[in-house]
């Protein structure tokens, strides 16, 4: 005869059975032996992970979530999808790299004018081509920020 | 012959050593006793919890007997005397002998160093909070004075965090109006231990809970029958509950003993490798050492402590050294009732001097984060005792 103890850890196997399957199949996979690997340096991983970056980005990801959500809600996922993946991301990279490499070497070198500026010597600024470059990136931009508020009043007409 | 390791208290410092270097080392190579005085394990920043009605005791507190299931001698008792020349710790009874000693014993609460405060309330430990938790539940209205009777005390953040709670706990109880909680503390502003980053969002919310504050307090005496406590510059302030900690002062078996004491008194220690300055087999942690260190008093400092001095011992047990590095973090996961709060502060350039501030900074409030407390809880209980808990 069974006792008590026997017949209720019985019925506690009996309910557990499913979760043992699963559990079998998590040994013979090698993602047992991978949790076993954390369990048994859990005391370190703890330690270790208690650090000042890793909940910088737990704040930073508390943080940022409310904002994420109102983004998420008035963006159109699908529009956005296909307009990152036709960015030249090559190109963009390389003018991140330039403004990081410029942020590194040479901001410090730009010295705060002490004079009045000229309009002579903006103007002569003006004409060189770095300044047409950027003046072509901010005019392009603007037109095209306009032409999308244009068509986005048209459509709610 | 198996070495002897012995570890004075069951709280974070000498519980979580007790249950890492079990692990480390096998029961042939090591036997481990730990004693304590009261003969459990606390999580200890739960005690507000308890205050408040949202933990009943076996929620946070393990009994010591439980090491028995893994392999760990437990001995409640309070220890009288260290002799240090000849290895015996002396309790009421025994007298044990070691090869290698650990103290971690916190803090002795002494009424008699401040006249009165034994006649008021306050949550430091399990028997007062739940004493403490009668008091709050018939309270309907009135004036609740928060202070600190020492500059050191448990949990530094706790005086504010609990004005925060009692916010809430009267805010739920529809009385809050009738309710005026004031915090009277030593420090210039809310929190100013932990410089301007943490410091100026909680005074803020501190404000908004409509929380009266008077910095700059340093208590003098306390007058229990007329409710009113005096500052050292002759301000009063009166009261019908009052929650003031008790003096938190070094144990006798540490401050009467000139191999173990550092000059202030307290335990000897260093943040480096935790042993004492005279003896190398002796090793001090938790509290007990705050004061000489430099550290405040709270139970994360001493849950690294203890992962670096278990691994230091079973290097030395072992021959084998990879001992981990002391993590000088101090996190805090705070239930503030309507919000849970996690702030973080790196104490590494405190330690060394090179900065009057810990590096705090912290998630900002949310209600998600009120499950950090109790997760942290659950996990401290289960990994002092092996997971039975």
């Amino acid at each position: 005869m069974p006792t008590d103890f026997e017949k209720s850890t019985n019925d506690i196997v009996e309910e557990l059975l499913p979760t043992i399957r699963t559990i079998k199949k998590l040994q013979e996979s090698g993602i047992m032996a991978m949790i076993d690997a954390v369990a048994d340096n859990f005391d370190e991983l703890f330690n270790y992970a208690s650090s000042i970056p890793l909940m910088d980005g737990i704040s930073l990801l508390v943080k940022i979530a409310p904002m994420a959500t109102v983004l998420l809600k008035s963006i159109d996922m699908d529009k956005l999808q296909k307009s990152l993946e036709s960015i030249p991301w090559d190109r963009v990279a390389y003018g991140f790299n330039s403004i990081t490499d410029f942020m590194a070497k040479d901001m410090e070198k730009v010295q705060i004018p002490r004079t009045k500026a000229s309009m002579l010597r903006a103007l002569g600024e003006i004409e060189t081509p770095e300044m047409q470059y950027l003046l072509n990136i901010a005019i392009k931009f603007a037109r095209r920020i306009m032409d999308d508020m244009e068509n986005l009043k048209r459509t709610e007409k | 012959m198996p070495k002897k390791v012995v570890i004075v208290g069951a709280g974070a410092g000498g519980g979580l050593t007790a249950s890492r270097l079990r692990k480390l080392i096998p029961k042939e190579e090591l036997e481990i006793t730990v004693i304590d005085r009261d003969g459990t394990t606390d999580f200890q920043p739960s005690y507000t919890m308890i205050s408040t009605g949202n933990r009943s005791p076996d929620q946070i507190s393990t009994p010591i007997e439980h090491f028995t299931k893994i392999g760990i001698k437990p001995i409640k008792a309070e220890v009288k005397e260290i002799d240090p020349k000849n290895r015996y710790v002396i309790t009421g009874e025994e007298k044990i002998g070691y090869d290698v000693l650990v103290l971690s014993p916190g803090v002795k609460f002494d009424y008699g160093k401040f006249p009165g405060s034994d006649k008021l309330f306050h949550f430091w430990d399990m028997y007062s909070a739940l004493k403490l938790r009668q008091q709050l539940a018939g309270f309907n209205g009135g004036r609740i004075l928060i202070s600190v009777t020492t500059k050191l005390y448990k949990c530094p953040p706790v005086p504010w965090e609990m004005a925060m709670m009692l916010d809430h706990y009267f805010r739920m109880k529809g009385v809050r109006d009738k309710v005026e909680i004031t915090v009277a503390h030593w420090a210039p502003k809310p929190f100013a231990m932990f410089g301007p980053t943490l410091s100026e969002p909680a005074t803020r919310w501190i404000e908004e809970r409509g929380i009266k504050t008077i910095n700059n307090f340093t208590l003098r005496s306390i007058e229990a029958d007329k409710n009113e406590i005096t500052s050292e510059t002759g301000e009063s302030v009166k009261f019908d509950l009052g929650i003031v900690a008790p003096p938190h002062l070094p144990h006798d078996f540490i401050s009467n003993n000139d191999d173990l004491r550092s000059e202030n008194g307290w335990l000897s220690s260093n943040i480096d490798n935790f042993r004492t300055s005279k003896f190398d087999d002796i090793y001090g942690l938790g509290d007990a050492i705050a004061p000489t260190v430099g550290l405040g008093m709270a139970g994360v400092f001493a849950h690294f402590q203890a992962d670096t001095v278990a691994t230091l011992i079973a290097g030395d047990i072992t021959g084998s050294y990879s001992a981990v590095p002391y993590n000088s973090l101090g996190l805090c996961a705070a239930d503030l009732g309507h919000a849970g709060w996690i702030a973080y502060c790196d104490f590494g350039g405190k330690l060394r001097n090179q900065s009057p501030f810990p590096d705090c900074r912290s998630t900002g409030k949310s209600v998600l984060f009120k499950l950090a407390h109790p997760i942290y809880e659950r996990y401290f209980l289960a990994n002092v005792y092996g997971g039975w808990y």
